[in-house]
């Protein structure tokens, strides 16, 4: 290598040592609250024993369970693949349109069951779910929840 | 619709790419470079997407070396 | 070399080489594929492509730019560093799976063309956590590319050597894309933080290894020798050169490589011709000064490539008195013979005194 191609690299690196730190800082702190905590995949919860709410559509159950113990918990029962490979359900509260101002709960991809811990006392909010393509930015469903 | 627009013409710079590269890989390669006579076929086919991404540096290269020729 | 170019370069340490490339890459995949079906049966073919596919081509991308480094940390890693270009075809083609499937996956199913729905679909440059990270990783992938493409020694010679090195070097900037891209894109909306603490790892390393080198090199660069006669400069003592092995010394703008061969010592410039490599942390082979990186010869007299080749390197004027090397850092013309400085046998005999 030549000297100005080492200085070169020194120069690029020094400045990737800034970057990327800040980057890895300011995506981690950017991430929606909720979701640090959330359950993804399928067989990391269990359905917890009583319905408080259910909505049927043609591809997909949604369901408010609770327990006496535990916090609320949103099953999402998807049966079959969804059109849309990159979607996420937001919570907010009746009459919310924007999910920017929604709760991140959690993604879903495939068939199956998803449980989702909710944060917020739900039953007593009227909640309403955003199922939401992040990549094309757009509300695919929009689920009120009456109980 | 801008975004259009430049897929539009990288597309048909690509194209320009495409139709430069046949005869450039058959003919014009051994003229830019001497290094490339009698080279194989394997060696001509591995050159192509290159050939068609940096077609007008190559073809510069090649009207160059046609007027040293003259 | 440059005699004349063939498809691929192969020999038996490049086939090995190939071979444990391909056989890494797919038990990667196949382990990641057994993982995720036992604990996510229902995954997507597509998904599991997607996934599976970028993963390898980062930690590949980790790799890949760690053998640099490492290399100038210690000679050991010259052999990873060989064959480098065919484990960066093999990440770009790996990462293009993995874009392909993103885009047919996430892109086909309405009715705009694929990139641009890729473009136009989220438009949220404002956000951090709604970036639209898609666009960051596909700039990367045409980085790669253009890389993957002249990745041939035929666009090393007709790009210049100039052009070629700086179209290499916006690696780093593909780099930093692929890191963002994997920040904004998966992590704000996975849950498992294995994602975030595998790029901190793996970001961190690379940043260490790098300023590590850098630094290391810098310090070699700034040494500075004190002793000058007749534009002669003292560097070192004899002995401080093994046989067939060279110290490189910086005395002016670029370093020059003393070897020791054959009872002599011979002054060239350390800079390859072929893609800047270090001639001086080579040896020598068969007569030939041999560069550690792709195996370019130089004759050591003449800094003539052996024929059919036509490279040649500046030489300069050696010469050795009381045992001290004096190094004259005006270069000769490229090619230029030498005679370089006979070690007499008791400058050899001071090193066991």
């Amino acid at each position: 290598m030549i000297r100005p191609l080492r200085r070169r690299h020194l120069q690029i690196w020094s400045a990737l040592c800034v970057l990327i730190p800040a980057g890895i800082v300011t995506a981690w702190f950017s991430i929606k609250r909720p979701l640090h905590n959330g359950v993804l995949q399928p067989a990391a919860a269990q359905a917890l024993p009583n319905i408080i709410f259910s909505v049927e559509q043609k591809d997909y159950v949604v369901r408010l369970r609770s327990s006496d113990t535990l916090p609320e918990q949103l099953e999402w029962i998807n049966k079959n693949i969804l059109t849309v490979p990159s979607a996420v359900i937001y919570e907010t509260v009746a009459g919310g349109e924007d999910v920017k101002s929604a709760d991140l709960i959690g993604r879903i991809e495939a068939k199956g069951n998803y449980y989702f811990p909710l944060q917020r006392n739900s039953i007593k909010e009227k909640p309403k779910f955003i199922l939401y393509d992040f990549i094309h930015e757009e509300i695919i469903d929009s689920l009120n929840f009456r109980p | 619709m801008v975004v259009q627009v430049i897929i539009l013409i990288v597309g048909i710079y690509i194209l320009g790419g495409v139709l430069f590269a046949v005869p450039f890989v058959i003919k014009g390669v051994t003229e830019v470079d001497e290094g490339t006579h009698g080279t194989k076929l394997g060696f001509r086919l591995i050159i192509i997407p290159g050939t068609i991404v940096f077609w007008p540096f190559l073809l510069s290269k090649w009207i160059k070396s046609n007027k040293k020729h003259d | 070399m440059s005699a004349s170019y063939q498809a691929v370069l192969w020999n038996r340490q490049k086939k090995h080489y190939d071979w444990l490339i391909f056989a890494f890459c797919t038990s990667y995949l196949a382990v990641f594929t057994s993982v995720t079906l036992v604990y996510n049966p229902q995954v997507t073919f597509e998904t599991l492509l997607i996934r599976s596919t970028s993963t390898l081509a980062l930690l590949l991308l980790h790799v890949i730019l760690s053998i640099g480094p490492l290399t100038r940390i210690n000679k050991k890693f010259f052999p990873l560093l060989y064959n480098r270009r065919h484990l960066g075809v093999t990440m770009f083609c790996i990462a293009a799976v993995h874009g392909l499937f993103s885009i047919l996956q996430f892109h086909t199913l309405g009715n705009v063309n694929p990139i641009v729905s890729l473009f136009t679909s989220n438009t949220r440059f404002d956000s951090v956590s709604a970036f639209p990270f898609q666009a960051l990783g596909f700039f990367a992938l045409v980085i790669f590319f253009l890389m993957a493409i002249t990745s041939h020694d035929f666009w090393l010679h007709n790009l210049s050597p100039k052009v070629w090195k700086t179209l290499h070097m916006f690696v780093y900037l593909a780099y930093f894309l692929v890191v963002m891209h994997v920040l904004l894109g998966v992590i704000q909306y996975e849950t498992n933080p294995v994602f975030v603490i595998i790029l901190v790892l793996g970001s961190g390393a690379l940043i260490t290894l790098h300023l590590v080198a850098g630094f290391q090199e810098t310090k070699k660069d700034n040494i500075k020798f004190h002793l000058q006669r007749e534009s002669f400069v003292m560097v070192c003592d004899v002995n401080d050169i093994e046989e067939d092995r060279a110290k490189m010394f910086c005395l002016d703008k670029e370093r020059i490589a003393v070897y020791k061969t054959d009872g002599k010592l011979f002054a060239v410039s350390n800079v390859c011709k072929h893609q800047n490599g270090p001639l001086g942390e080579g040896k020598v082979i068969d007569g030939c000064i041999t560069c550690p990186w792709h195996g370019y010869q130089y004759l050591p007299h003449n800094g003539q490539s052996p024929p059919p080749f036509k490279e040649r390197i500046s030489t300069y004027d050696v010469k050795i008195e009381e045992s001290k090397v004096w190094v004259n850092p005006v270069p000769y013309p490229e090619g230029t013979e030498r005679p370089g400085a006979i070690i007499t046998i008791n400058q050899k005999e001071e090193m066991f005194v």
